[in-house]
């Protein structure tokens, strides 16, 4: 029997980005599974990673819940950002230190029905304040295929070098 | 490198069905993760039940449930935890259904652990996204667990409405994936 977890792509920062993206991506596989390790260049603690989908200008349409352990608690809107991972590492964080996360994006290939996605991610943060942990779920309200994932700063800085993140196909097939 | 992750299994509706069920599972693996992409036919019940066993279903009160969520319209949402002692099924909250959510599907991730083991209780998870409000589109996010009391190797899982009488919808597909140690 096949395997059916793929690697599609992947890619590691040799210099700070602004983004980590995935392009073309295969429509034959019925789920994504998207896993990064990141960190921003914002001054700050941390950073807001989020996604967004076929270079999409903007985060309409994009509505999203999450628990997350800090010190925010729940968190939920509309229109806003693909807050599917929420925390990484800022300039801040002591050197070397990255954010974990993973995502799964089911019926990515649909046409004709809205996308969910939901991921959990942990994020360290300094020595003093320990780490960010939660759960978020996400929904983009547009029948269209995914064929492009971008994974962005929400206050535009960029990612840090040796960010990375790999894209994985499931199918049901 | 062998194989570590395979599809088991696949079912997706083509017609309206009150239930999905898997029978003679392989027990080649170590653990299971299935991937559940679901939609009710209608209102009135909100939950897909989830029941196991060796042979046949166990509908007994071997399944125990708890859970961390977040739900509702932003601002006005809910959030908390729940849980609930040994009942006759592990419930996944608060399927989508086709009255107006008719391109909204759940997506869930559900995990068997040490399934095929013959002398272990199984824990069970999932993680759960999930459309709330009548036509709105609020996702929610759920992750809850279980153990269920069966010592026997689990080579039938069975998935249904909450409300007997109301059908998955056409398009729910579920799929088992095996993964393994060996």
């Amino acid at each position: 029997m096949a395997n059916t977890f793929i690697k599609l792509g992947g890619v590691e920062l040799t210099s700070a980005q602004s983004s980590l993206n995935f392009t073309s991506i295969p429509q034959t596989y019925t789920d994504l599974i998207l896993v990064c390790s990141l960190r921003t260049t914002n001054s700050g603690d941390f950073g807001v990673p989020i996604l967004r989908f076929n270079g999409a200008a903007n985060n309409n349409n994009m509505t999203h819940r999450g628990l997350m352990l800090e010190s925010g608690g729940v968190s939920g809107g509309t229109n806003s950002e693909g807050l599917v991972i929420r925390r990484c590492p800022g300039a801040n964080a002591p050197a070397d230190y990255f954010g974990s996360a993973t995502i799964w994006i089911s019926n990515y290939a649909s046409s004709t029905a809205h996308k969910f996605f939901q991921g959990i991610f942990a994020s360290p943060r300094n020595q003093n304040t320990g780490s960010a942990i939660g759960m978020n779920a996400c929904a983009w309200s547009d029948a269209t295929a995914i064929s492009e994932i971008n994974i962005l700063d929400n206050n535009g800085n960029s990612f840090a070098q040796y960010s990375s993140a790999y894209l994985y196909g499931v199918s049901n097939a | 490198m062998p194989a570590t992750f395979e599809k088991v299994a696949s079912t997706t509706l083509s017609s309206p069905a009150l239930s999905i069920t898997f029978s003679n599972i392989s027990q080649a693996y170590t653990d299971l993760q299935i991937h559940l992409r679901c939609k009710a036919a209608s209102a009135n019940g909100q939950h897909i039940y989830v029941r196991m066993g060796n042979g046949s279903v166990d509908t007994t009160n071997v399944y125990s449930n708890q859970a961390l969520y977040t739900r509702g319209a932003p601002g006005s949402g809910t959030s908390g935890d729940w849980a609930s002692s040994f009942s006759s099924q592990y419930y996944i909250p608060y399927t989508s259904y086709m009255s107006s959510d008719s391109n909204k599907f759940s997506a869930f991730q559900f995990f068997v652990f040490n399934y095929s083991a013959t002398n272990t209780k199984k824990a069970i998870q999932s993680f759960n996204n999930t459309v709330t409000g009548n036509g709105s589109e609020y996702p929610a996010v759920e992750y809850s667990n279980a153990m269920v009391n069966i010592s026997q190797a689990i080579n039938i899982i069975e998935f249904r409405h909450s409300n007997g009488s109301i059908n998955l919808d056409v398009g729910t597909s579920i799929t088992i994936y095996g993964i393994k140690k060996a």
